[in-house]
Formats: C-alpha cells, structure tokens, sequence
C-alpha cells in the first residue's frame, strides 16, 4: 500500500460530494471508491468519512436512505441533494481558481 | 431550511434511533471490510481485528459523528440532568429549602395579585365582562369643594338619562331595602332586596332559569304592576332544595308574590354587595305595595333612591357618556330645606350633605367592575396600596433567599469547579451544568408555587363568594418569571464567579471562602430580615384591625338581649326638618316604639344612633389639656343619641355620666366621648366639663355649636356605631326608623312574637330588620373571621419564608466554616462557645436588619393607620411585638445549624473541605 498523502483541509467534503454526484453509494464503497480514484494516494479513514457524511448530511448537501444492496444487506445510501450540487458546483470553481493560482506560483522561479 | 429544520426536529426526537442508525451503519461498514480482508485469505479473528484497526476507535468516532450531527447537546443535557439530580439528593436541605422558598413565594404573590385583580378589575360574579357595561354613579360635592359624598339617582333622572340615545343604549336601575321573606309557613326573616327597572336583567345580560323571568320592558315601564319576585341561586337552594318551581310564591313583608325565575349561581347583583348580599330581585313597580307607600317615588324628582348602570352606545367613550350624565346631574339639585335618610344608610350625614348643597351634583361613567362604590373604592384604594406594599415584599424577600441561597450553594462548589476545571472540563460547560441546576430548581419551586396558587385561590374563591376569583396565567406567568429569573440570575452569578477563580487557589482555599462571600451572605441576611419585618408589621396591623372590627359588636352575653329593629320608612327619602315636621309613618313609627316598650317581656326601647352631621371640632382654648392633638380641628360624626343608650348596652361610663333627658335642654350641646378620643384631646386631664366648638353646614351656611363632654365611655367596649372619631348627643336628631329593644328574656325567642304584634297592629309599616344584635354580630364576626383568618395565614407564611430563608443562608455559611470550627474545637474551644460565636454574630445581623427596616415598617403603620379605617393601632406595640418575633425565628435560624456545625467531630470537620 502506498503511503497515502494528508488530505488538505475542507477538500474533504469536496471528494465526497463530487464521488457521490457521480454516483450514490454508501460509507464502505464511498472510502473504497477514493482511494481507488486517487490510485491509492488518498486514504481516507473511517475516523473522518462518517463524521463528515454526518455533517453534510446536517447542512442538507447529501441525503441519505437504507438501501438493500445487491449482496442482499442493508446499506445506508447517500446522494447529493440539489443544494449539494449547487455546493458542489461553488466549491469546484473556488478550488479551480486555488489550485491555478497555487500551480501559477509553484512554477514562478 | 425546511430540510434543516427536518434533521432538527428527529435529531430531538429519534435521538436513540439516530444513534442506533450510526451503529448499524458502522457495523456493517466493519463487516464488509472484515469480508474483504478474509477474501484475502485473513483468519475470521485477524480480519476482523484488522478492520477494527483500519477503522479506527469506534467510540470516538460515534462521539464526533454525534458532535457533527450537533445532538451532542443533549447527551450534555442529559448528563447535566443526571448529574444535577444526583448533587441535590446529596444535599436535600439546601435543595428542598430552596423549592419551598420559591414555592411559597410564588404562590403566595401570585394569590394576592389574583385577590386585587378580582376586587379590582373584574366584574361582580356572574355578571359578564362587558366593555359597554358602566355604572352611572351620582357624586355629591361638599360646599367647600373638599369632599364628595353618593348621591343617588331619581327615577326623572334615569329616564333623561335613557333619552340620550347618543351616549347611551340602556339606562337601567336599581333600589336597594331590607324587607321581611316568610317562605310557606316558616318564620319571616330579613333578607336583603333589589327592587329593579323592567330592563334591568336585559342591560345587564345576567338569565334567569326556572322560570318566564321578571317582565322584560323599557325604563318607562317600570310603572306597569308586576307582582313578580327572581330570588337568587342561594336562596333556591336553602328552600326549595334546588327543585324545578312550578307555580311557588314567597311573602315579602306580607305581600305575596310570584317567584318568576332564579338567577344564575353566583349572581347578586350588577355590583359588588356591601354588606347583606341580594336574595331577592322584584320589579321596582311592587315596591310601594311591598313597603306600604305610594308609586310616588316613581315620579318625584327629589327621590333620589336609584343606583344605575348603562350600556353605552357603540362607539361611545367613557369620557363622552361621563359629560352626558355630569350635564343631566346638574339639572337635579334637590332642595335645600330637605334632610334625606339614605335607603338602608345609618349615616345620615352623608346623606344630607348630598342634598344641602343645590347645584353641586355631578354624575360619573365608569366601567362596570371591580368596585363602583364611591365609598367603597376610596376604601379599595387602600386595600391595593396595602396589598401591593405587601405583594411587594414578599416577592423581595423570596428573590432575596433565592439569591442568597443559590450564592451559597454555588459557592460551596468551588473545589468541586476548580477541580473540574483542572481536569478539562470547559467554562462553557461548567456554566452550563450550574445553569442546568439553577433552571431545574426553579422549575420545581415554580411548579410547586402553582400547586401552591392554585390551592389558595380555589379556597378564597369559595370563602369569598363576593369576589370573582379565579387563576390568570398572566399573573402566574409574572410572578414566575421574577422569581425563576432571580434563580437563574443568581445561579449564574455565582458560576461565572467560581469558574473565573484561579484552579490553584481554589484548590488550595477550598471552601473556606473569601471576605467578598461573606460579606454579600451578611448583605442578604440583613436584607432578608429589612423586608420582612415590615410585611410582618402590615399584616399585624390588617390582623389588628379586623380583630378590632370584630369586637365592634357588644358581649353575646348583651347581644343575646337587644332585638335591633328596623322599619322601612316610605322610599328612604325621608323630611325630617322641623319645617315639614316628622311624616306620618314618622309618627306611627314613634307610636309603635312606645307600644313596643310596654309589651311584657321588653325591658326598654331606644332610637339606635345615627350619624345626623360631619362637624369640624376644636377644644375651646381655655379648656385645652394636654392630649396629643389638643390643639388640632378634628373632623367627627354625630351621633343622634337616645338617653340610657350605653346604659342599655352595659358600655361602662369611666368618668361623668351617660346621656340624659335632660340633656336636649341645656345650654351646651352634652356629649358622650369615647376614652381614645378623650386621651387624645385632653391627656390625663379629666375632661367632663371641658368644652369644645364645632363647625358645620346648615343649608349651606356655616354653622356653629358648642359641645360640653359630660362623660367618657370605655372605648374597648365599643357601641353598635363603631368607635372613631363619633361624639354622642342627646340633642341632635335621631334615625326615626331604627330601634333597639332590650328583652328581659332571651331576645331570639321574643323575635316572632315582635314580628306578629308589628304586623297585627302596624300593618302599614312594614318591618325591614329584625334580629338580634348577637345575630348581627355573628354575621360580622364570620366575615371579619375569614379576613383574619386570611392575614394570620399570610403572616405564618411570610415568617415561615423568612426563617426559611434565614435558616438556609446561615447554614450554608456555618457549613463552609466546617473546617474552621473544626480547628477551633481541635485547638481547645468549647463547643458551647462556638454556638455562641454564631449565635452572636447572626443576631448582631439580625439587629441591624431590624434597625433598617425600622424606617420602613414605621413608614408602613404610619400610612396603614392614617388610612385604615379602624381602631388605631399602638405603633410602640406592634414594633415591638414584631421586632421580637423576627429575632426570636433569626436566633432559633441561626441558633439550630450553629449547634449542628459544634457537635461535629474535629478530626471529621479538618478532613471535610
């Protein structure tokens, strides 16, 4: 396993939110599912996924239903509400601009 | 937001299934993982150890997810809940002291703000609340502009009245007498009545049941005979046993009459009743055959015999219908040369200075409710300003020991806090625990007070059938907020406080407590003892004067013997000058008296007094003694007096002697004083002899007559007239229709015999009253016993909070001096010298206390007694007595957790913090 990175503050609801607008799923696949995204740079552990589901899940930017999975179990689905791709939609161009102007600096000198 | 608002509301209410749901979800993400793991070729015992390790500390997370979710709160609240009940089973005194504080002061105020909102701004019972509803009510000036006396309406009057269409849409009225009510064949008895206009249960809105109900008509109907009587709910219940009538009829005063309905259970009458409350309601057109006169009184524009109430026109205000009835007064001056004798009324004085004084009539619009007497609410002032006076204090002294006790509990904690705080917790948090406290004790004491409150109210609504009680959120709600504001306040204070102080020192200084603690628990015991003591004071002199009320009536032993005898002369307007000289039934009147006196088994017959002037006193200069107000104009009645009247009521004559036949001749007006009044103008000075000048109105003018004392009686034995500031004169005119006669055998037997004579020989004077004096006196005395009754009750309960209080605060303080009398005893000190090292020093408190406060209570008897009508109170006396009973509850408050804190084990005491 490679060594994963440490995640940036606050770029954590963005990775949950733009992964389940791509596709509702629940808390196991959605931690799979960014490690795999980030080819393994990315380990998001349990300690910090559920309390920041809960939190979107407060704010009203995901939404989340029982589901029965196709293994036959019950699983807690969460998707983004229409607010959340609003959010979503916000935070995406916030980050773009951050990360070109980060990337501006970075290549200076 | 409607989503927010969602999750709010389940996160409060599902909180356990909202927990149950994180745990499912974090079981099953474990499960998989665990799946996963084993796929790789894991034992089931390592995956699953290797996906609790992938997943981290479980409890933490479910912690922050719930911190994220913001229920974290509740499992806070929860806990401080817990933890709160827990620390006040620990310490239950304190605790209960503090839920009994609030309670009784909740309850108590509340009850007493109920008490003045119900004579104040309610209606009589069972009378609707009705803004249009107002009592016209006639108001008669003084000549000098200085005094204003009831003036009743005539019927001319009523009817101009009910003509202005554009201030009023009813005009109605009533008269009120005491007649005779024989029910079957039973013995007749007086009972009171309200001879009506035929509108009157219309414009008031009050149904009657069991019957058609009194003719209903206009004002200008009232002439039109209806023999017809609504008696009221009571008196249905007392003889008829509530059962349905079909076709009864009562007698009254010999005519019978046609029991046409009941009024409604509480009802008993538009206003408030003084004194006998109405049974009995009977169209105004009867009333000449039922009191033997003529329908004149219907006609005449000087009978001025109707009280009124109104319904204003819609739109009309007050102020426009009060110049109406001021324009429409003006027109009914009554002629000067009349005296009239107010229907019922003793006082003849007030009547008369109605009538003196041409032109000087007005009339007023008020709403209807609460009192509408002009007397009565003169008299109502004073009763609120007292019952304020005493609301208020209680409420501070309540908020007082509820200060002084949170403070005390709160800084008892410290070590508690500090160590707490040394150990992480957060200031927020820990405000927030004591607030907890604080909220949950207030909680417990208001609700408790509302028990309290409801309890008393519904009590005094049944031993006050005269007042409308009945709870009121609002003024629950008030007292409450104060009250649980001041526990909050003074919870947090203290919190604020104690969190702010530095760990370390607290630790190390625990409970010993710093100067700044003692001196506000000494602030608070002063204060606590400043506000009680002068409600004490108020209550005693309420208690003082009912008792004193009470006793205005002679011995049962006397009582037992005296018939008072009442007759109702025609329509109680009555010509007395000498210009008309005495009418007919005047005369018949005066007849039947010494018939009555002949009869065998009467002893002796006399006019009862009566109040014929108001006159302005002074002694004469040379005669001055050397009383407290000998110099000074005093403003008396006086009383028409029969010769051999105090002899007749066994009143002993201290000095000089009783009224005699004589007395009308002199040349000097002879009077009888009464011992206070005697003390007063002249000291220790025999004042049989001396002579005083009196200034009154005759007709306008003034007047003047000189009056010699010939005697003093004992004012502890008071006559029937009640005892202030009346002097007693054989030469001014006596009440023509009231008499007292003196059996030689038990009076109540020789009642019906009277009754029978009056009836067979006087059949055209009817007889309003007849009873004995010790009947009357019973009467008075139940209402005056509830009254004190009333004021004993609140005068516990005030001692009883404050020593509550008292008790609480210096046990709180002995209690944080543990240590410190534990070193003292250690090192040698006798237990009894440590009680009296805190029994002195709580009662040094207690004096100064008592030594603030003195100015206040003084100010309290000052105003209470200048206002109170009443026997006066020794001021010295109540101070006294009340000082004593204050210190005696601070010693015994402060005398009892002294005691306690010695007994303690040294070694036990430096080991407790």
């Amino acid at each position: 396993m490679t060594k994963s990175a440490p995640l940036l503050q606050g770029t954590l609801d963005l990775i949950v939110l733009q992964l389940l607008r791509a596709e509702p799923t629940n808390g196991y696949d959605l931690a799979l599912r960014i490690q795999a995204t980030s080819s393994q740079v990315l380990n998001v552990n349990a300690g910090s996924l559920y309390p920041a589901l809960y939190r979107l899940e407060e704010k009203g930017l995901i939404r989340a239903e029982w589901e029965e999975t196709p293994h036959g179990r019950k699983a807690k689905v969460y998707s983004v509400t229409t607010s959340g791709r609003k959010h979503l939609t916000e935070q995406r161009e916030s980050w773009e601009r951050f990360s070109a102007a980060l990337g501006a600096i970075l290549r200076t000198t | 937001m409607l989503n927010w608002f969602r999750l709010r509301l389940r996160g409060m209410v599902r909180h356990g299934a909202l927990r149950q749901d994180m745990h499912d979800e974090m079981r099953e993400h474990l499960e998989r993982a665990t799946d996963r793991l084993r796929r790789r070729g894991l034992s089931v015992a390592d995956a699953r150890a290797e996906a609790r390790r992938e997943f981290g500390n479980a409890t933490v997370i479910e912690e922050e997810a719930r911190v994220a979710r913001r229920t974290g709160w509740m499992d806070a609240l929860r806990g401080d809940l817990r933890f709160a009940a827990r620390h006040f089973s620990r310490r239950p005194l304190a605790s209960v002291t503090i839920v009994l504080v609030l309670a009784l002061g909740i309850g108590v105020n509340s009850a007493l703000f109920s008490m003045i909102q119900a004579v104040t701004l309610r209606p009589a019972p069972g009378m609707p609340d009705d803004r249009d509803l107002v009592r016209i009510r006639g108001v008669q000036w003084s000549d000098d502009q200085s005094q204003r006396f009831p003036r009743r309406l005539s019927f001319p009057e009523l009817l101009q009245l009910s003509e202005r269409r554009e201030a009023f849409a009813r005009v109605a009225g009533w008269v009120s007498d005491e007649v005779m009510l024989r029910v079957g064949t039973g013995e007749p008895r007086s009972v009171g009545a309200q001879f009506v206009t035929p509108n009157f249960f219309s414009t008031t809105g009050v149904g009657t049941h069991g019957g058609p109900g009194l003719r209903a008509g206009s004002l200008q109907d009232a002439r039109d005979e209806e023999m017809a009587v609504v008696i009221s709910h009571r008196l249905w219940q007392e003889e008829f046993g509530g059962a349905p009538m079909t076709t009864a009829s009562l007698d009254v005063n010999g005519v019978p009459l046609r029991i046409a309905g009941v009024a409604p259970a509480k009802f008993h009458g538009a206003t408030p009743a003084s004194g006998r409350p109405a049974a009995l309601w009977i169209p105004v057109s009867a009333r000449g055959a039922i009191l033997r006169g003529t329908s004149q009184a219907l006609v005449s524009r000087d009978s001025g015999i109707f009280s009124a109430i109104a319904r204003v026109a819609p739109g009309v205000s007050y102020g426009q219908a009060g110049a109406v009835a001021a324009s429409i007064a003006k027109q009914f001056a009554t002629p000067a040369s009349a005296l009239s004798l107010g229907a019922g009324a003793g006082d003849v004085a007030e009547v008369r200075a109605e009538t003196d004084s041409r032109g000087r009539g007005t009339s007023e619009v008020l709403r209807l409710r609460g009192e509408t007497e002009l007397r009565a609410d003169t008299e109502l002032s004073v009763v609120i300003a007292v019952f304020g006076t005493v609301c208020l204090l209680v409420l501070l002294v309540t908020c007082t020991n509820v200060s002084a006790l949170m403070v005390g509990a709160a800084v008892s904690r410290r070590r508690e806090i500090a160590v707490r705080l040394s150990l992480g917790a957060s200031r927020m948090r820990l405000v927030r625990q004591l607030l907890t406290e604080s909220t949950l004790l207030s909680m417990t004491g208001g609700l408790a007070g509302l028990l309290l409150y409801w309890w008393i109210v519904t009590l005094l609504a049944k031993q006050l059938p005269s007042a409308e009680m009945a709870p009121d959120v609002l003024t629950v709600g008030f007292t409450m907020i104060f009250a649980l504001g001041t526990g909050l306040l003074f919870g947090l204070s203290p919190a604020l406080h104690a969190t702010r102080a530095g760990v370390a020192g607290a630790l190390k200084d625990a409970g010993s407590g710093s100067r700044q603690r003692s001196r506000l628990q000494k602030g608070f015991v002063i204060a606590q003892i400043v506000f009680t003591q002068p409600l004490l004071v108020v209550l005693a002199m309420m208690l003082g004067a009912t008792v004193g009320q009470n006793a205005r009536f002679p011995s049962e032993r006397v009582g037992e013997r005296i018939i008072a005898l009442r007759f109702n002369l025609w329509s109680g307007y009555v010509v007395v000058t000498n210009a008309t000289g005495p009418s007919e039934k005047e005369k018949l009147a005066a007849t039947m008296k010494d018939r009555i006196a002949q009869l065998p088994g009467v002893e002796r017959v006399v006019h009862e007094p009566a109040a014929t002037r108001i006159v302005r006193v002074s002694v004469v200069p040379e005669d001055r003694g050397n009383g407290e107000r000998a110099a000074e104009a005093k403003r008396v009645h006086v009383e028409g007096t029969a010769p051999g009247y105090f002899g007749m009521l066994e009143i002993p004559i201290l000095r000089g002697r009783e009224l005699v036949a004589e007395d009308s001749l002199a040349s000097n007006e002879a009077i009888v004083i009464d011992s206070d009044m005697a003390r007063e103008l002249w000291g220790s000075m025999d004042p049989v002899g001396k002579r005083l000048t009196g200034v009154f109105d005759q007709s306008g003018r003034a007047e003047q007559g000189m009056y010699e004392v010939v005697g003093v009686f004992d004012a502890a034995h008071p006559t029937t007239r009640g005892t202030t500031d009346r002097i007693y004169s054989a030469r001014a005119p006596r009440a023509p229709d009231q008499f007292l006669v003196r059996t030689t055998g038990p009076a109540t037997a020789f009642v019906p015999a009277l009754n029978r004579f009056l009836r067979a020989e006087a059949p055209e004077l009817p007889v309003g009253r007849l009873e004995t004096l010790a009947e009357v006196g019973r009467a008075m005395s139940r209402d005056a016993m509830r009254v004190t009754a009333g004021s004993a009750a609140a005068g516990v309960l005030a001692l009883l909070l404050a020593s509550l209080g008292l008790y609480g605060v210096v046990a709180l303080a002995v209690g944080q001096r543990t240590r410190e009398i534990g070193v003292r005893v250690a090192i040698g000190a006798k237990p009894r010298q440590v009680v009296r090292m805190f029994f002195l020093s709580g009662l040094k408190l207690s004096i100064v206390g008592l030594g603030v406060g003195l100015p206040i209570s003084l100010a309290a008897v000052y105003f209470a007694n200048i206002q109170v009508v009443g026997p006066q109170l020794d001021l010295k006396l109540v101070a006294l007595a009340v000082g004593i009973a204050v210190l005696i509850v601070a010693s015994l408050a402060t005398w009892i957790p002294a005691r306690r804190a010695a007994a303690v084990d040294p070694l036990t005491a430096l080991r407790a913090d």
